[in-house]
């Protein structure tokens, strides 16, 4: 059909390539923000932001990004004057800064639709009002020639340097022409641990197949020392052009801290290795790879059928070994591909560490985020999905459960309320948790609020357990203020969390304790792409169960079923069940009625549990769960897969099924009180 | 000529060598031989792709129209509206199936027989396949010859009168595909 249009495609890579940029911006502005606290402003930090914003300007003025354009200019601009040390770092600048790369990110998010024109050329007033100019500084007392070749941020680092009674030195190399690359980073790296490199400069004495540079250096070494040190690694002489000379002598070279990383030099080599690939390729190459897959049990089937034919089983036997080598590569295959699906989710995690420093410094509550399992790999789409609640939830805790430090401390709490965003894996899901020391949630106030805003109730109100009332928070329209703030309380927010996290087919639990705070936990599928099925036939139809979701499956007595009963005996508990037939319900069949022997199939996430029941077990299959068109998009169905010569089916939504209950029904397992 | 040596046209390609083409759908002689008449024409014309329902003939504007298939079984999806009738996958793709005679109230009795074909049509994004007794063929008509009528419905976007005897209705796809 249509080819995708090129000028899209390269739309979608710079949105992705300013995403990027954006988040190294922030990451960079947090170190910023704790540098100032601390008195201490890291110029490397300084310069990669400045170097952030000055390339967004760049790849925004080739998109027509015409608000982003204007703004990342004013940014750059204030930035260039705060590396080169011109204006004063204030606290009032630097939150400007901070709302310039929050506004730069909302235009992004907006994908070019929003109109930025108003708040951009107000933030770029106030970036350039709350600029303090400072008095220049004293010439530099350094060769003319060697000035003239610097730029004027390497002119101010070479400043500052002596400043701080460093030694200036030039240290003079030559590489051969063909590996000069690795040698000229092998002697950086080295330079790098206790100076900072101040420039790279050319030197005229190149010959024909010899490189020849002049790295210019501030270090509290002397010239014997970093000539020591440098050697190790080509051959240099280094001399001293100013700075006070100390006493050293050769051979104690050892023992410096290392500055924080100094400003990179300018290469056009990409540091990694790394690819970046749409994820729809991948999602193409999964596709294959199941095709691939009901190949396989066609050749297995074939292979078979052979064996059994006494004049082809030799030939039959020879098929089904090479089908077996087949197997194995094809499953190494398969892994490889999610494999590459799979990211870290401290990726995640570090996006929230500006946006909970934004949000403490405009309640005025003072915040820690501590996180775990950064290393937790999770597909890369399920990532994405997981920014928005968990921004909910964060923007929840930091409004409604973290208090004042006055009020913390005189509940006898830390001064400042730690939010810790955990993960971990557990079987074919990963468990993220969101853990705060605050208030707690207070299930007399849930329910007050709930009834006063007529989403309970009085005659429910009585019924609920616990774990009712707790989940009417994430009801669309709920909340327990009364006005509406900057940050929450429009009761937008924990409905989109738990809607969010049901399309991923995981599940949201909390616990609360008053007082001492409270724990959302997510359990979210490790990948969508590809899913472990349990092929079952209920009334003469074949679904797919996702095997993550099922926890034991036993042969059933129809007389085990009792009539009349909501409940089955399953190893001395009772389980809610339900028909496969009666959740899919057709048109056309009647009351389905359970046969002799059926089969219950356990499944359930978090605490709750629910046997369904089905005809039969056929098999176990890897199937790629794919997409519904929006028509067909209904509870209980996840998706649906191609199963070779079966056709498709549907697979079903465990989340969703347990969502669909019947009125009354609820599956949470007895000891759920005890929570 | 006969309607299934139609199917693979031979073009004379830019290098000027013999190529096959496949028709996406595959015209009848008669209105292949007629389009290419009024391809001579001026004014403004449209390309549709027609089928049959109860008889009639109705069309949609040919770019809207993927592929046809023949039916094969439809998979059912519980709790859809009723003149869905499930879904098939496509090249892989997973697409929904309209009874289309049910969706435009011409009765309930679904399209079966040998001639019955699905019509997959829609964006890159998302297709339907409808369901249709037979198939007829890609047509071209003068934009000014689609008579507006009163009284259609929604999902029409008019009448055009071929011959006294035959008369072509012509969808909204665009309504027909959202209101799904």
């Amino acid at each position: 059909m249509v080819k995708k249009n090129k000028k899209d495609e390269r739309f979608k890579e710079f949105l992705v390539e300013a995403e990027d940029i954006l988040s190294a911006m922030g990451r960079d502005l947090l170190k910023l923000g704790k540098g100032v606290k601390a008195g201490l402003i890291d110029p490397s930090v300084l310069n990669s932001i400045f170097r952030s914003a000055h390339t967004l300007k760049g790849i925004s003025g080739i998109y027509d990004f015409k608000d982003m354009a204007v703004l990342s200019h004013a940014l750059e601009d204030t930035l260039d004057m705060l590396r080169l040390d011109r204006v004063t770092l204030s606290d009032e600048l630097l939150g400007h800064v901070m709302d310039a790369h929050e506004m730069l990110v909302g235009i992004i998010a907006s994908k070019g639709a929003g109109d930025f024109t108003i708040p951009v050329q107000e933030l770029k007033a106030s970036l350039v009002g709350s600029c303090q100019v400072k008095k220049s500084k004293d010439d530099l007392n350094i060769d003319k020639k060697i000035l003239a070749t610097l730029t004027e941020y390497e002119a101010h680092r070479l400043r500052d340097n002596l400043k701080q009674s460093k030694n200036i030195l030039i240290v003079a190399v030559r590489f051969p022409i063909i590996s000069f690359d690795k040698g000229y980073a092998a002697l950086i790296d080295v330079l790098k641990t206790g100076s900072e490199v101040i420039a790279t400069l050319p030197s005229a004495e190149s010959v024909a197949d010899m490189l020849s540079f002049d790295i210019l250096i501030g270090t509290l070494e002397t010239d014997t020392g970093i000539k020591a040190l440098a050697g190790k690694i080509a051959e240099v002489e280094v001399r001293r052009i100013a700075g006070p000379m100390t006493e050293s002598t050769p051979g104690e070279i050892k023992g410096v801290e290392p500055l924080a990383a100094p400003a990179a030099p300018e290469t056009l080599r990409r540091v990694s290795d790394s690819v970046r690939v749409d994820i729809e390729k991948l999602d193409n190459i999964m596709n294959i790879v199941s095709e691939l897959g009901m190949l396989k049990s066609s050749v297995a089937r074939l292979s078979a059928e052979m064996k059994n034919d006494t004049r082809l089983s030799f030939y039959g036997i020879e098929l089904s070994r090479i089908e077996a080598y087949l197997e194995r590569k094809f499953t190494e295959l398969r892994d490889s591909v999610l494999d590459i699906r799979m990211v870290p989710i401290g990726q995640l995690f570090s996006r929230f560490e500006t946006f909970i420093t934004k949000l403490a410094r405009e309640t005025g509550k003072e915040i820690r985020l501590e996180t775990k399992g950064d290393d937790t790999e999770i597909d890369k789409l399920i990532v994405e999905e997981l920014a928005d609640p968990l921004m909910h939830i964060i923007r929840n805790i930091v409004d409604h459960a973290l208090e004042h430090p006055v009020e913390r401390e005189s509940a006898g709490k830390e001064r400042y309320g730690t939010i810790a965003l955990k993960a971990f894996q557990s079987g074919n899901h990963v468990v993220i948790e969101v853990i705060d020391d605050g208030i707690g949630i207070d299930e007399v106030v849930i329910k007050e609020k709930a009834l006063e805003k007529g989403i309970l109730s009085s005659e429910d109100a009585t019924t609920l357990t616990r774990h009712q009332i707790l989940e009417l928070i994430f009801m669309p329209g709920f909340t327990t203020r009364d006005s509406v703030s900057t940050t929450s309380g429009r009761g937008v927010g924990m409905d989109v969390v738990k809607e969010n996290i049901a399309r991923l087919s995981g599940i949201v639990d909390i616990e609360t304790v008053k007082g001492e705070g409270t724990k959302f936990s997510l359990t979210i599928p490790i990948t969508l792409a590809i899913v472990q099925a349990l092929i079952v036939e209920e009334l003469g139809v074949r679904y797919a169960v996702p095997l993550s979701s099922v926890i034991e499956i036993a042969e059933l007595h129809s007389s085990t079923v009792a009539e009349n009963s909501e409940y089955v005996r399953f190893n001395d508990r009772d389980i809610l069940y339900i028909r496969l037939g009666e959740f899919f319900y057709r048109k056309e069949t009647e009351a389905p009625e359970i046969k002799e022997t059926c089969y219950g199939i356990v499944v359930g996430l978090a605490e709750q549990r629910l046997c369904i029941i089905v005809d039969r077990l056929l098999e176990e299959l890897d199937v790629v769960v794919k997409p519904l068109p929006r028509v067909l998009r209904v509870g209980g169905v996840a998706g649906a897969a191609d199963v070779g010569d079966e056709g498709t089916m549907l697979v079903a939504d465990v989340t969703g099924i347990l969502e669909l209950l019947p009125e009354g029904r609820t599956a949470y397992i007895s000891s759920e009180e005890a929570v | 000529m006969s309607n299934e040596d139609m199917r693979i046209k031979r073009v004379k390609g830019a290098d000027g060598n013999t190529k096959f083409v496949q028709a996406s759908v595959a015209p009848t002689a008669e209105n292949y031989l007629q389009s290419l008449e009024q391809a001579t024409d001026t004014a403004e014309t449209l390309r549709i792709v027609s089928f049959f329902l109860n008889g009639d003939e109705f069309a949609f504007e040919v770019g809207m129209a993927v592929e046809v298939i023949k039916p094969r079984p439809i998979t059912e999806v519980p709790r859809v509206p009723g003149h869905i009738l499930g879904l098939l996958s496509v090249r892989g793709e997973m697409v929904s199936i309209m009874d289309l005679k049910t969706r435009l109230n011409l009765g309930s009795e679904s399209s079966s027989g040998l001639l019955a074909r699905i019509l997959v049509a829609g964006s890159e994004e998302e297709r339907t396949g409808f369901l249709v007794d037979r198939m007829g063929g890609v047509k071209e008509l003068r934009a000014d010859s689609i008579e507006q009528t009163n009284g259609l419905g929604e999902l029409f976007k008019g009448v055009v009168t071929v011959s006294p005897e035959s008369r072509i209705t012509l969808l909204d796809m665009e309504k027909l595909l959202g209101s799904e």
